[in-house]
């Protein structure tokens, strides 16, 4: 896999749109709905709980955000790739874990009991494709479930689909539909926002609306879902957008992504759940330690984070992120001074309901006998328990363990401050 | 101009009626030409078909030019198409348009080795010429069946052209994986995309494009890395559920140990060579047989005849072939099966793979697919019978649409699905709004084509915005 992140926003800007008889929605109107800022109608306090989903995909090195410097295998496993103990740098946790230092900003959080950290939490798959993995864990088609075609996220929307939703209700950044939201009822697949806008007279967008009113494809249900968030994004002004706090994002995929993401929720546009992606994680050469490849990842992704926590300020009551990957790498480093894939991984949760101040794990060890073969850390956390409860934290009760994950056993977590089911 | 011949007379055009048939099962009847030749309905609908499918899109010449000389017959045509040979004379493509001939001059980074003299060339102008030339090529190529299988095989061994190759030391340090890619496109996928599947393979697994790509320039003997075996084993031979094991894709990796790019990377090509103090020596069970060869570096040549032959091999690719051409949504199980045999008996050889998929009933049969994004603006581009440079904006309306060439990260190459690419409507109708309105940069409408493409339809709004509300439309998402 590709081990640099996409650099953001190398293309020119868009084109203005300047032909006669067409123009680009009038100044004059956006500001007599919006103010400067364009998000003058937040509410103070959103009665919908909100969830932020984000994939970090290729696989993270688990075992380097959540350091297990207590065990002593981790120390020859890594002889030239280790991060050492909190002697040698590294952010001390519980005693047991650390984390990894570039991750820094993300210590408050964790003291104030808003984070959490897992580990050892995965699938029960065998599989080492980035591929499979994805697939399955997007879709949480385990055991006999694997012909499950929908995303786990979807069925979570389908089962608590108000009578009139927003278009915005579920938001993916990015340019594909996300595995995790496939069959979700009309969800929206932003590159930017910047981009959610259609130049072009009135008339042109009611030729739209009615070409695509006369047909029933997938084209035609996309088309008329499309046009409902046009109408919905003409509220919203994303250059005017400053963060709340001081926050300052990373200027990277992930910091732009997740500042997007907290410019839609608080200009309160009916935005329920985001879906972002990370790339880059697929480290099977010279990852670093405390400094070098990695590390530049953990601090974008550490600074992208305590930056949305800060901007979102208040409504952090009501939102929880969780932060996944679809497996850990190898325990044992390569030859190239990278990991190659494992098995099991660690992930983040933060904010609202989170059981935070905690590294949650029923640690498996990492002796020859206990690792998976051919040196994998071993599951002991299946991810669906999680990903379970956080959907009824967020979305409520009604959704049952067999909707979600038909054949899952369900053992709760601890994650959360109450399990729910 | 392009080929006059070729491109003038305006492209698909509509039948007449404002209002899209609310029953109208496939979309695309709308776009068939005008009745130009004796031909059938069934004959016209097989011709648009095919030419959706294995061309870029129809042109009503195009049209024609199937009607006289039959399916079979454009099909054969098409698969005896000159091959890219390796070398200076390539460049001047003597089987192409001169238009297209003078166009892809245009762009320098392309040319045999270029490659000596890249490092003066910013990065973003050397993507910026080969995203080019695919488009070039794509919208104008007289070798239109050719064209797409490049495409499937590029995506097939997806390579990011922004992934920095990993230092092995300081003079490497800004060796970048772009700079391979033009020579990837010339020596690996453009010969062999009509040839046979073990010489792509054998090709492919010689280019230090993907070499570096998946990490094997570091993989040595001890800890191997496994990258590249499994992306070998997974994405390009066997497929997923192509019956290997972790133990395989280990030692796929010690047969690969040692194989990395020569030091010198920008100065000479570049080639991948053998460095056996890093190969990992002793037998290897692979596929259950047994590689061990004294001489290390001939093992590689028996892991690519291995699994280039693997049935499952067969299999995964011929199904991925069928899906391409037929789309998901149809059921397509028996005709994946006898491709998968004529792939077996043939050796992989794709002119008959191809010949079997395009003349099958099935295909003809199944259900209309939804355009990729480059697919959706290189029929806008064919229709409108633009004249394009294939530089500048143009590329940055595929990015936006979310399908900039050589930028998929990850080694599966983008989807081929509805779902995948259905939910990003708006970047479409922008562009077909910015092209209707004749403002990307070097890009430029032929308006007869456009006033044919247009006629009775939307006859209340200006050109521009009939233009764009016939290439928004629903009817033409689909192939």
């Amino acid at each position: 896999m590709g081990l640099t992140p996409r650099p953001l926003c190398e293309s020119p800007a868009p084109q203005l749109h300047s032909i006669a008889g067409m123009s680009t929605l009038p100044a004059t109107i956006l500001s007599s709905w919006l103010g400067a800022s364009g998000i003058t109608n937040v509410h103070s306090a959103p009665s919908e709980n909100k969830l932020v989903v984000l994939f970090l995909r290729g696989a993270m090195d688990g075992a380097s955000l959540i350091v297990p410097y207590g065990d002593d295998e981790y120390h020859n496993h890594r002889r030239t790739i280790g991060l050492g103990t909190p002697k040698s740098g590294l952010l001390d946790l519980d005693g047991f874990y650390g984390l990894h230092p570039a991750a820094a900003v993300l210590k408050p959080w964790y003291s104030k009991g808003k984070l959490a950290a897992i580990h050892a939490i995965g699938s029960m798959d065998q599989t080492r494709s980035h591929f499979e993995a994805m697939a399955t864990m997007e879709r949480g088609a385990e055991g006999q479930a694997q012909e499950l075609s929908s995303g786990w996220l979807a069925r979570a929307l389908h089962a608590t689909q108000p009578p009139t939703p927003s278009p915005l209700r579920s938001v993916a950044f990015g340019s594909l539909l996300p595995d995790t939201l496939r069959g979700a009822p009309s969800p929206s697949v932003i590159r930017t926002i910047n981009d959610v806008k259609l130049g072009g007279s009135k008339a042109l967008r009611r030729v739209i609306k009615q070409l695509y009113e006369a047909g029933d494809t997938a084209a035609h249900a996309s088309g008329l879902a499309a046009l409902r968030v046009l109408d919905a994004m003409d509220k919203i002004n994303p250059d005017a957008y400053i963060p709340a706090a001081g926050a300052t994002y990373p200027k990277s995929l992930t910091g732009e992504s997740l500042r997007q993401a907290a410019l839609l929720l608080k200009a309160d546009v009916g935005a329920t759940s985001i879906f972002l992606d990370s790339t880059g994680w697929d480290s099977h050469v010279t990852q670093g330690t405390s400094s070098g490849y990695l590390a530049g990842l953990f601090t974008d992704l550490a600074g992208a984070l305590d930056a949305f926590a800060t901007d979102i300020g208040p409504m952090l009551e009501k939102t929880t992120i969780v932060v996944m990957t679809e497996f850990g790498r190898r325990i044992p480093e390569n030859s190239a001074l990278g990991t190659d894939h494992g098995r099991a991984g660690a992930w983040l949760v933060l904010g609202n309901g989170v059981s935070g101040g905690k590294v949650h794990s029923e640690w498996p060890g990492l002796k020859a006998e206990q690792l998976d073969s051919p040196g994998d850390l071993r599951v002991t956390q299946d991810y669906r328990n999680v990903l379970l409860e956080l959907s009824q934290l967020v979305f409520g009760q009604t959704i049952t363990s067999a909707a979600l994950f038909p054949g899952l056993t369900y053992k709760p977590s601890g994650v959360f401050q109450k399990a729910l089911t | 101009m392009l080929d006059r011949r070729t491109l003038i007379v305006a492209t698909a055009g509509l039948a007449a009626g404002c209002k899209p048939n609310r029953t109208s099962l496939d979309p695309r009847q709308n776009y068939l030409p005008d009745r130009t030749t004796k031909a059938t309905d069934t004959d016209r609908r097989r011709t648009v078909h095919l030419l959706s499918r294995a061309a870029f899109g129809p042109t009503p010449a195009l049209v024609e030019d199937v009607l006289s000389l039959g399916l079979d017959g454009w099909i054969e045509r098409q698969l005896a198409a000159p091959n890219d040979v390796i070398g200076p004379a390539t460049y001047l493509q003597p089987t192409e348009t001169t238009g297209l001939h003078f166009r892809l001059n245009s762009l320098p980074c392309l040319r045999p080795g270029a490659i000596y003299e890249l490092r003066d060339v910013s990065q973003p102008r050397v993507l910026s010429e080969l995203s080019a030339a695919t488009i070039l090529r794509s919208t104008y190529s007289q070798w239109q069946l050719r064209e797409r299988m490049c495409q499937f095989w590029t995506n097939h061994f997806n390579i990011y052209g922004r992934k920095v190759a990993a230092a092995r030391g300081r003079k490497q340090a800004d060796a970048e994986l772009l700079y391979f890619l033009a020579d990837d496109q010339r020596t690996v996928i453009r010969p062999h995309a009509l040839g046979k599947f073990q010489t792509l393979i054998d090709a492919s697994i010689k280019s230090p494009a993907m070499l570096g790509y998946l990490d094997n320039q570091l993989n040595k003997s001890g800890n191997v890395n496994e990258n590249y075996a499994r992306e070998l084993l997974e994405l390009h031979t066997l497929g997923v559920n192509g019956g290997y094991t972790q133990a395989d894709v280990k030692n796929v990796a010690k047969v690969l140990s040692g194989w990395t790019i020569e030091d010198g990377f920008l100065k000479k090509v570049g080639s991948v060579i053998f460095d056996k103090t890093n190969h990992a020596r002793g037998g290897k069970h692979v596929l259950g047989t047994i590689i061990n060869e004294t001489k290390g570096e001939l093992e590689r040549d028996k892991v690519v005849a291995l699994v280039a032959n693997h049935p499952s091999t067969a299999r995964f690719i011929s199904g991925k072939l069928v899906d391409f051409y037929c789309g998901h949504d149809s059921d397509t199980q028996t005709l994946k099966e006898s491709i998968a045999r004529v792939f077996q008996q043939s050796g992989g050889a794709m002119d008959k793979v191809l010949r079997h998929i395009l003349l099958s009933d099935a295909f003809y049969a199944s259900k209309p697919k939804f355009r990729q994004p480059f697919d959706y603006l290189i029929a806008c581009l064919r229709a409108t019978n633009a004249d394009t440079s294939g530089i500048g904006n143009i590329q940055y309306q595929l990015e936006r649409m979310g399908q900039p060439l050589h930028q998929w990260p990850m080694p599966d190459g983008y989807p081929d699905t509805t779902t995948a690419w259905v939910g990003n409507m708006i970047p479409r109708w922008q562009f077909a709004l910015d092209l209707g309105s004749n403002s990307i940069q070097n890009t430029k409408l032929d308006n007869n084509a456009v006033k044919h493409l247009c006629r009775n339809r939307f006859t209340s709004a200006s050109d521009a915005e009939r233009l764009t509300a016939v290439l928004a439309s629903p009817e033409f998402q689909w192939a």
